[in-house]
């Protein structure tokens, strides 16, 4: 059973701010969901690899020619930002003065 | 379907404008009822169908220009989670309103190469988390077999849209079942192929290491068809494979004399529902009477398949959406709907110090397990069969308020994710109250042929 503070700490990491509503609705439903998933604890896994990719055969690539043909201009990576200023994003200040 | 119209367009009876134009009335005419779409793109199709016309009228070889545009003049929906240049792009989410991307998915460029007419964008749950369409913020996507039930999800309105003929191919994903699950509620045919077998760049990710870049087609050959356009290795997504891409057509009568079916018991448990189960079985004695051998198999580990599932991934799903902070694009996080946000919520707790091991590492090596499941498994059968679904549609609203029942409705499509096996969903018959039931045919990686060529064997029979 997750906990309120286990709950607002999560969704502080994860840049959620959640209303009361929301609090008292997820709370039950991650700890249910958290509960099934910890069936996993049946099985031993002792010595077993972990898979991050299923198709196993595939090895790293390195570009070797230039794939420049699909860059995007920079008016087009602004196109659908809130606000600008001379070619870059405004966003809001992350040190205080 | 697209040969068809590929052979109305050869012998000019019919214009790609005519053709489009019948699809855009169908779809404008249902969707009010149906929701299948999100938008209908109506002017650019008909601009894009009458350029293709001048196309045609203007060859001089129109054999060759048909061989190097296989969708000339189809009609494709496409899940509104991808990209298309200059056309807003939602995934279904409020947090995307008014979002326009300023590219296309590669997928999209080798549909349009390919001559398809891309007719609008498609309802989903919204980032394609859900398995009923209910989480879509453009409201849900009714089933044209009941208007009372849900389509299925994630991919809700390439189901419907298909089953209703309001277009010709629905583009999808399917990251644990999303293609295959609306194809199984809507009596369509439903590719999830191999992992990295299609491009995912310019397509809004879910989650990287099970995301699967499908379709939903009426028949067996139409899906072999577009696979051919879709698959095949793209220099901007790293995952994608290079091994050759097949013409999936010709594999498609091939007889199935001999052929090993593996049947995993762990698929049939008394949890299927029966009548699901019986036309299951139906398909068996189909299938042996073509001279296929049923075996009976096991895949231990499927019970732990969703649990992993629901482990890797959220926490994916938790990586993969930080990007929306509302400053480059979209709308600020507090527009994140609660399926959004549960899963962001799961994803970062089982990635955060302390809980990793315990959860995202465990989940990847059961991982591990399932996956030398599936390989014992083809050392002894060619493919493997089952339900898609162990329930039939549900009704809208029957689930939406207990996320762990919607879940477990993934429960026998998962797996083929994790291993990153390709999945086939074929039509299988239909309840007594006249609800679609599925086949889910599971192949070795990369082995998409054979899965077009048992499909195709059952749905010549059922005819």
């Amino acid at each position: 059973m997750l906990s309120r503070e286990e709950i607002l700490h999560i969704a502080q990491l994860a840049k959620l701010e959640l209303t009361e509503n929301e609090i008292n609705k997820y709370l039950p439903q991650l700890s249910e969901i958290l509960k099934y998933v910890e069936k996993l604890n049946e099985i031993s896994t002792d010595n077993i690899e972990p898979t991050s990719h299923a198709i196993q055969d595939l090895k790293n690539r390195y570009q070797d020619e230039k794939t420049s043909e699909r860059t995007l201009t920079n008016e087009q990576v602004l196109k659908n930002a809130k606000e600008t200023k001379d070619g870059y994003v405004v966003t809001k200040g992350v040190f205080e003065e | 379907m697209i040969n068809e119209i590929r052979s109305k367009i050869k012998s000019k009876k019919a214009s790609c404008v005519e053709v489009t134009k019948e699809y855009l009335e169908r779809a404008e005419k249902l969707n009010p009822k149906l929701n299948a779409y999100i938008s209908i793109t109506k002017d650019i199709a008909l601009k894009e169908a009458k350029r293709l016309d001048q196309e045609v009228d203007s060859s001089h070889d129109l054999d060759r220009l048909l061989q190097t545009k296989l969708l000339l003049g189809v009609p494709v929906g496409l899940k509104d989670i991808y990209s298309t240049e200059g056309i807003e792009t939602t995934a279904a989410s409020n947090i995307l309103k008014g979002y326009i991307p300023q590219y296309s998915a590669t997928v999209v460029r080798r549909l349009e190469d390919a001559g398809a007419i891309i007719i609008g964008k498609l309802n989903n749950d919204a980032f394609a988390h859900g398995a009923s369409g209910e989480n879509s913020d453009f409201g849900v996507t009714k089933n044209p077999f009941d208007e009372k039930r849900v389509a299925g999800g994630s991919s809700s309105g390439a189901g419907t849209s298909v089953a209703a003929e309001m277009s010709v191919i629905g583009m999808g994903t399917d990251t644990g079942g999303s293609v295959r699950n609306p194809a199984s509620f809507t009596n369509t045919v439903g590719l999830k192929p191999t992992y990295g077998r299609v491009s995912r760049y310019g397509i809004i990710a879910m989650a990287s290491s099970l995301d699967s870049i499908g379709h939903i087609t009426t028949s067996v050959e139409d899906s072999a068809v577009v696979l051919k356009v879709t698959a095949g290795y793209d220099p901007y997504d790293a995952t994608s494979s290079q091994s050759a891409v097949l013409d999936y057509e010709k594999s498609l009568t091939d007889s199935i004399s001999g052929l090993k079916i593996g049947i995993p018991e762990e698929f049939m448990s008394s949890a299927i529902d029966a009548e699901i189960a019986d036309a299951v079985n139906k398909s068996l004695k189909i299938y042996e009477k073509l001279g296929a051998e049923i075996v009976p198999i096991k895949l231990k580990h499927t019970e732990y398949a969703l649990a992993v599932y629901y482990i890797l991934m959220p926490s994916e799903v938790s990586s993969n959406l930080a990007r929306f902070d509302g400053i480059r694009f979209g709308k600020n996080r507090s527009e994140f709907g609660d399926e959004a946000k549960r899963r962001i919520m799961i994803g970062t707790y089982t990635l955060s110090s302390g809980y990793y091991d315990a959860y995202y590492l465990k989940a990847q090596k059961v991982r591990t397990l399932i996956i030398e499941d599936y390989k014992k498994a083809f050392e002894k059968v060619d493919v493997i069969v089952g339900p898609v679904s162990s329930v039939l549609p549900p009704l809208i609203g029957e689930n939406v308020n207990d996320p762990l029942k919607m879940y477990l409705m993934d429960i026998l499509t998962v797996p083929a994710n994790l291993a990153g096996l390709p999945a086939l969903a074929i039509p299988a018959g239909f309840s007594k109250s006249g609800l679609p039931i599925g086949l889910q045919i599971i192949g070795k990686h990369f082995d998409e042929a054979k899965l077009f060529n048992v499909g195709y064997a059952l749905e010549q029979e059922l005819k």
